[in-house]
């Protein structure tokens, strides 16, 4: 329960005694931002919320209880992948619901606070650096891209652009035994490496026309080549964060990059919130 | 070609994972789970909705040229190699 103005609010819950008490966070907002006086603004996915006000900041959070939390605890959650999924998705709801409403930074799946006064001094000691992420996520929703190659139409690509690549294997094709074992590493080398440059050219010029569209961009490691199994490469993955205004736009200009590329697919999915952008960048963290 | 699945609830569960576990504003708080235990979680919840691929030791691969193999099918198979 919030207070209508000043610091801090106090936890009310009958299920659990006070000295046990303890917060998990879901998110922080600006409180001008928030309407705290919308009693359905209490709940978030059938979770009941906990306001907690430091200033010009608003925290979002939970009541546990911190017994939940210890070693023994968490030793034995560990084990329970389906109900961790399961806190992974009412986490994800909860964060998705509060930021259809107002703008907030995400908090790291499991942050929990011993005691309000603790949520109250992490708060106050980052005003700045919490207020510069919710004014540069204002109004922005996250996307994800997933930039695909069809393997076999990278190779080809990449063979017919390379002429040394070509000679090599004409010369292959009439050299020794000692010579073309050498050969053969030569071509190894020289394909890894031009395929290795030819994903990264094309993965920079899809990411260079949606620019325009985008406010923010977190790129990222594409996924294990080893765990594509249709045939495709992820060449790129990134994270992009884009004015609602824009959103049309920018899923326009997506579509439009991957069909004027033969061979390529552009997996998006979104809107979420932004998880991505939410962290202090360095030297924000003291 | 392009396929594009905007609007969420149905969520792709690893880019969920990837998500809400690895990334979010980090206040370190006095009783918040440790970093290896989120860890842990992102990692043993990576493997729970991940299908296991199989795939042969790279080492073990025919690397030669075979009889009548065209030029750029062995090209191929070194670039699967080479990946």
């Amino acid at each position: 329960m919030s207070e209508a103005t000043g610091r801090g609010s106090r936890i009310e819950s009958s299920a659990i005694e006070p000295q046990d008490h303890g917060l998990y966070l879901y998110g922080i907002g600006l409180r001008a931002r928030h309407h705290s006086s919308d009693e359905s603004s209490k709940s978030a996915d059938d979770v009941s919320i906990t306001e907690v006000v430091a200033g010009d900041l608003i925290a979002f959070a939970k009541v546990v209880r911190l017994s939940d939390f210890d070693e023994e605890a968490m030793r034995a959650q560990l084990q329970d992948k389906i109900l961790l999924m399961e806190a992974v998705q009412q986490h994800h709801m909860v964060v998705s619901s509060l930021y259809q409403r107002s703008p907030i930074l995400p908090a790291k799946f499991g942050s929990i606070y011993g005691s309000e006064d603790s949520l109250l001094q992490m708060l106050e000691s980052h005003v700045e650096q919490i207020t510069k992420r919710l004014m540069a996520i204002d109004e922005c929703d996250e996307w994800a891209i997933h930039i695909f190659r069809e393997d076999d139409a990278i190779v080809e690509e990449v063979i017919a652009s390379s002429p040394e690549l070509r000679d090599l294997n004409v010369e292959l094709e009439n050299a020794s035994e000692g010579r073309a074992y050498l050969l053969r590493q030569q071509i190894q080398k020289r394909l890894s490496s031009l395929i290795e440059d030819h994903e990264s050219s094309l993965a920079r010029s899809i990411l260079e026309e949606l620019q325009e569209w985008v406010a923010g961009v977190q790129i990222e490691d594409p996924a294990d080549p080893q765990e594509d199994t249709d045939q495709a490469t992820e060449i790129a993955r990134a994270s992009v964060l884009v004015q609602r205004g824009n959103t049309d736009s920018f899923l326009s200009a997506a579509n439009q990059a991957a069909d004027a590329r033969a061979g390529v697919r552009i997996e998006i999915s979104g809107p979420w919130p932004a998880y991505s952008f939410a962290q202090f960048e360095t030297g924000e963290w003291e | 070609m392009s396929q594009i699945s905007p609007k969420h609830r149905d969520v792709p569960l690893v880019e969920l994972l990837d998500r809400v576990v690895d990334r979010g504003v980090v206040l370190a708080g006095d009783i918040t789970i440790s970093v290896a235990d989120v860890d842990l979680i992102y990692l043993g919840l990576r493997v729970l909705i991940r299908t296991p691929i199989i795939t042969d030791p790279p080492g073990e691969r025919e690397m030669s040229r075979k009889s009548g193999e065209k030029p750029d099918d062995f090209l191929l198979r070194l670039r699967d190699s080479a990946r």
